[in-house]
């Protein structure tokens, strides 16, 4: 892939958002019909609350650039649980919805940079903490969106825990939200880089230089040009060179002279 | 290193759960329902996983004996293969499991009592000797410390007398088979290619040579030995490559005794040719010169006459008799 790997942050609140907005000093994109914060390679959207918000906001954000095979997406955002303390941030390892059969588990293919923990979307704001488990209101939407356009292996969900048995949702307030955050902030960086040196392992596009030399000597077909890509890129991996002599083309008159030679080249090169 | 394993609910207190558990020490264990919920989904990217693939424990339930492909076996009579295992501790690049699977996440099926009723009910009690092949989906012997899988399979498949059993094998992990009596009906196949195929394109497999001194280890402890020229790669200085590498195969191991010897060149079904190239357009292996049959492609521009070479090779230090040409 060509340039850095282009990261989507999804965050229901603008307040979760801020620790991060401020870091990259993302400037406000779009006001409607979502904020949006940054542009490619760094892109944050409020979703506003809830699963199907989360959800369309994916759906949104994914339209905003020609989508790649490197896209990394993230849902940041605050999270209930039981007993753990305020500010502790937690990566999802599981993610369900309540009342609901499926489940998904975001790809640990890299040393977490803090604990994992399942966590449960609700419909609604929960005061009943389950077992160890986080709740929060969006990731199941946000994981159901995704799995239907982003590689699965590049989707993760972090949450900040904001209330638990002790200090309940009542005490919720903007100002203490950006706090958490901002605390949570080097796990968040640490993941996103994690997840970039991932999106790196992904194969990178050919030189297509060779190739457009040919296309204007000859006329091809999509199809030939198609073809003509192919042979060309068996031929360097073959040979290890990155030109093609076009000179071995010779006064070739047709695009079909050319590659039916080309492919009886290369057919004919053994592995290097 | 194995950092994450998830575990089905249903085998979580099955104690080959908890003994694999101990052994692998993993950071994360992370309970779910079912292994297909997290194995081979949709949007998965086989190479990425490969890197750091996790660990799945699984029961296996439906039919877990197979009928092995046509061509596929080394007599008439019955012939099944199984997987205890799905997908392999190695990364060599012309495996077919990177074309099948979306997840290069290991899962590991811990109900081998179920296949081991399963091998009895369907091999038990007939006259004509039934082959069962283990190392399709996996490689038998890799995890062997891991799974146990030698350890448990052979004395249970020794029960029945008219069953044969083949591990196949890159692996040196040999200590549980050193530790057994051998069984004579229990034939150790092992995947063999020259040091600069496995360099090449073996990734994480033991050396040409690490793999030949276990492989002569277990000959002397009386294991049947097969050994397995598949796939025979269309390397520059084919013949040369070859010929200095079957002189050291046989420096190290005795061919006059050996079981079986069979010979294939790289063959792969179309789309899973497709998909692996897609999965590392970088790799020259499925830039190759290939034909194609009925949906299956052949690689190499004269396969026959690398088959014909080798056979022919072969054949000064194994009786003829014993070697097997693999087309499918």
């Amino acid at each position: 892939m060509t340039a850095q790997a282009g990261v989507t942050v999804i965050c229901a609140l603008a307040s979760e958002a801020q620790a991060l907005i401020e870091h990259y000093r993302l400037k406000p994109a779009r006001e409607r019909p979502l904020r949006v914060f940054g542009e490619h390679p760094m892109r944050v959207v409020i979703s506003g609350i809830g699963s199907h918000a989360s959800a369309a906001a994916v759906g949104f954000a994914a339209g905003l650039d020609e989508p790649r095979g490197d896209d990394i997406w993230l849902n940041l955002g605050i999270a209930g649980h039981r007993s753990l303390g305020l500010g502790t941030p937690l990566l999802a390892a599981r993610i369900s919805h309540h009342g609901r059969d499926s489940a998904w588990y975001p790809s640990l293919l890299f040393t977490p940079p803090c604990a994992v923990a399942e966590l449960i979307t609700h419909d609604h704001a929960v005061t009943d903490y389950p077992l160890n488990a986080l709740c929060d209101m969006e990731a199941a939407g946000f994981m159901a969106a995704t799995s239907r356009i982003a590689a699965g292996d590049l989707v993760q969900v972090v949450k900040v825990v904001s209330d638990n048995v002790e200090s309940g949702i009542d005490g919720i307030e903007r100002g203490r939200v950006q706090a958490l955050m901002r605390s949570a902030l080097p796990i968040i960086l640490t993941l996103i880089e994690r997840l970039r040196e991932l999106a790196e392992r992904l194969p990178q596009p050919n030189d297509d230089s060779c190739a457009a030399a040919l296309l204007t000597r000859w006329h091809f077909t999509y199809a030939q040009s198609t073809q003509l890509r192919q042979l060309l890129q068996r031929h360097a991996l073959l040979t290890q060179a990155t030109d093609f002599d076009a000179a071995q083309l010779g006064a070739l008159r047709s695009s079909g002279e050319v590659l039916a030679r080309l492919r009886h080249i290369v057919d004919s090169l053994p592995l290097p | 290193m194995i950092d994450t394993v998830y575990v089905e609910r249903e085998v979580a207190e099955h104690p080959r759960t908890a003994r694999v558990l101990a052994r692998v020490k993993p950071q994360q264990v992370i309970t779910c329902e079912h292994y297909g919920e997290i194995f081979n989904r949709h949007n998965q990217n086989f190479r990425l996983q490969k890197a750091r693939p996790a660990l799945i424990l699984a029961a296996k339930h439906g039919r877990r004996l197979l009928p092995v492909p046509p061509a596929y076996g080394l007599s008439p009579g019955p012939a099944y293969y199984f997987s205890h295992m799905l997908n392999c501790l190695y990364d060599c690049r012309y495996c077919f499991l990177q074309g099948m699977f979306r997840s290069a996440h290991y899962v590991l099926f811990v109900n081998y009592e179920d296949f081991i009723a399963d091998i009895h009910a369907q091999c038990t009690g007939s006259e004509q000797a039934c082959w069962l092949f283990s190392g399709y989906d996996c490689d038998s012997l890799a995890l062997e410390p891991l799974t146990g899988f030698a350890q448990t399979f052979i004395p249970a498949c020794a029960e029945i007398p008219n069953l044969w059993l083949e591990l196949r094998s890159k692996s040196s992990q040999i200590r549980s088979l050193l530790t057994m009596a051998p069984l004579t009906r229990c034939v150790c196949a092992f995947s063999l290619s020259p040091n600069v195929v496995v360099d090449s394109f073996e990734h994480r497999t033991p050396s040409l040579a690490t793999r030949l001194t276990a492989i002569a280890r277990l000959q002397r402890h009386g294991w049947p030995i097969g050994l397995r020229f598949d796939p025979l790669l269309p390397i520059a200085d084919f013949e040369a490559v070859h010929s200095a590498f079957f002189e050291q195969v046989f420096a190290a191991i005795d061919g006059t005794v050996l079981h079986s010897v069979t010979l294939g060149v790289l063959r792969l079904p179309r789309t899973q040719a497709r998909t692996i190239a897609q999965l590392y357009p970088d790799e020259s292996l499925f830039a190759i010169g290939h034909s194609e049959q009925q949906g299956l492609l052949t690689y190499g521009r004269d396969a026959d006459a690398m088959l014909d070479w080798c056979a022919e090779r072969l054949a000064r230090h194994v009786d003829p008799a014993r070697i097997f040409r693999q087309n499918a």
